[in-house]
């Protein structure tokens, strides 16, 4: 708290508008809402700390996301060696097919993108929820802009497939307006 | 995959990403416009990155400031910038439609259009158009009608058939919104105007609205309310709908 009150007002602010973003990242990349706060928690703490380290203020947010990302590799490190380190798929969750049946695309993405390999989520996510350019991605994954390019486009082409497999044909179409004109 | 392939799927991811020049995706929209097969591929990457984000929506309303305003499609560079990609976007499209290779029994759903109630909808083989806006921007709101409104008045003009819907998802619904809407008055005249152009409301972005943030919104009487915003779209994309998105 005492970190948090060092803080300048506008950085306290943008800290606070912040942590949804942060959270929402870390669940696309984790899979797990628990552990998602956690990193998030993490990257916080530890920005608060590092602040005197921040060189562009205006690179606030890109600096604690990459914080976030350095978190998130940590965690994947200090995990049991034997365990899938790629693909997050919780089995309590439904089927790719059950939940196609019940048209839920928004956990049928959300599995695929758990399916992706951890480079590639995290590559995809920043770009397609944060949209950081891929010079900005590079420097928060700390990675050369051709290794975002390459895993963006690998992540999505996997994507596409993940999706397509899930995709069932044939399916009877519900109607699907409530209200007309 | 070849290197090659891998080079031209770049080029596209760049091209959805925002990162291309003026005359880089000016040179992948005309080789679009003349290429079935590469203007599908463009359409799917840029409904890929759709799906994406509609999985994860954005964690708070409009009224968070500037860090939640970025986008890979705002970020180009500004508003002009956005609203010369539509300009560009909408010219491949109709190019496109017309060229006579285009036909529907090629596409993957050669069924007839489903959506009841939908004026002109079952026209046979009309030009059909659907814009899509997942942004509340009204500078990008206005450059959209401007495009709806330009494209409906040269069909018009020279008798042609034309089907233009507007679907609305995500910050994009509030443009639909009764007493928030800034573009309202303009609904109003150009849905009084032509009955050729459709106003749609995604009705999961409602349900999370009321979900998440306990709001009851009202959306405006021109506008019909479809399931699911993202769902319309791949609907309308597998019946062959030219795909615009804002």
């Amino acid at each position: 708290m005492r970190l948090l009150q060092r803080l300048p007002s506008g950085m306290h602010n943008r800290l606070v508008r912040l942590r949804p973003r942060l959270y929402r990242m870390a669940l696309a990349w984790c899979g797990n809402a628990h552990q998602a706060d956690d990193l998030v928690q993490e990257a916080i703490v530890k920005a608060l700390h590092r602040l005197d380290r921040l060189k562009k203020p205006d690179s606030f947010e890109a600096w604690v996301f990459s914080i976030l990302a350095n978190c998130h590799r940590d965690h994947c490190r200090s995990r049991k060696p034997l365990e899938p380190d790629g693909e997050l798929v919780d089995e309590h969750r439904p089927t790719a097919e059950q939940l196609v049946d019940a048209e839920q695309t928004v956990h049928r993405v959300r599995l695929a993108v758990s399916r992706l390999a951890p480079g590639q989520r995290e590559v995809l996510t920043l770009v397609d929820l944060e949209g950081f350019s891929y010079a900005e991605v590079a420097s928060i994954l700390a990675l050369p802009v051709g290794t975002v390019m390459s895993r963006l486009n690998r992540g999505r082409q996997r994507l596409k497939n993940l999706l397509s497999e899930a995709r069932q044909p044939d399916r009877p179409r519900k109607g699907y307006l409530k209200r007309v004109k | 995959m070849n290197q090659q392939a891998d080079y031209f799927d770049q080029i596209i991811d760049a091209y959805v990403d925002g990162e291309l020049g003026l005359e880089e995706r000016r040179e992948l929209l005309e080789a679009a416009s003349r290429s079935d097969q590469l203007s599908r591929r463009v359409c799917q990457a840029g409904y890929l990155k759709e799906l994406v984000r509609s999985a994860y929506p954005e964690p708070s309303d409009s009224s968070e400031p500037t860090v939640s305003s970025r986008s890979g499609w705002g970020r180009l560079s500004g508003y002009a910038m956005a609203a010369g990609l539509v300009a560009l976007s909408l010219l491949s499209a109709l190019i496109l439609m017309e060229e006579p290779g285009f036909a529907p029994e090629r596409l993957v759903s050669s069924s007839p259009v489903v959506v009841d109630g939908t004026p002109g909808a079952s026209v046979s083989n009309p030009a059909r158009v659907l814009f899509h806006v997942s942004s509340d921007d009204p500078a990008v709101a206005d450059d959209m009608l401007d495009q709806v409104e330009l494209v409906l008045q040269e069909y018009a003009a020279e008798g042609r058939t034309l089907q233009v819907e507007v679907v609305a998802n995500n910050l994009g619904l509030r443009l639909l919104q009764t007493g928030r809407s800034p573009i309202a008055e303009r609904i109003s005249r150009l849905d009084a105007r032509y009955n050729n152009l459709q106003f749609a409301a995604c009705g999961n972005t409602l349900r999370r609205f009321r979900r998440e943030q306990g709001e009851n919104v009202q959306i405006l009487p021109q506008a019909v309310i479809v399931q699911s915003g993202v769902s319309f779209v791949a609907r309308r994309q597998q019946q062959g709908w030219a795909y615009i998105k804002v």
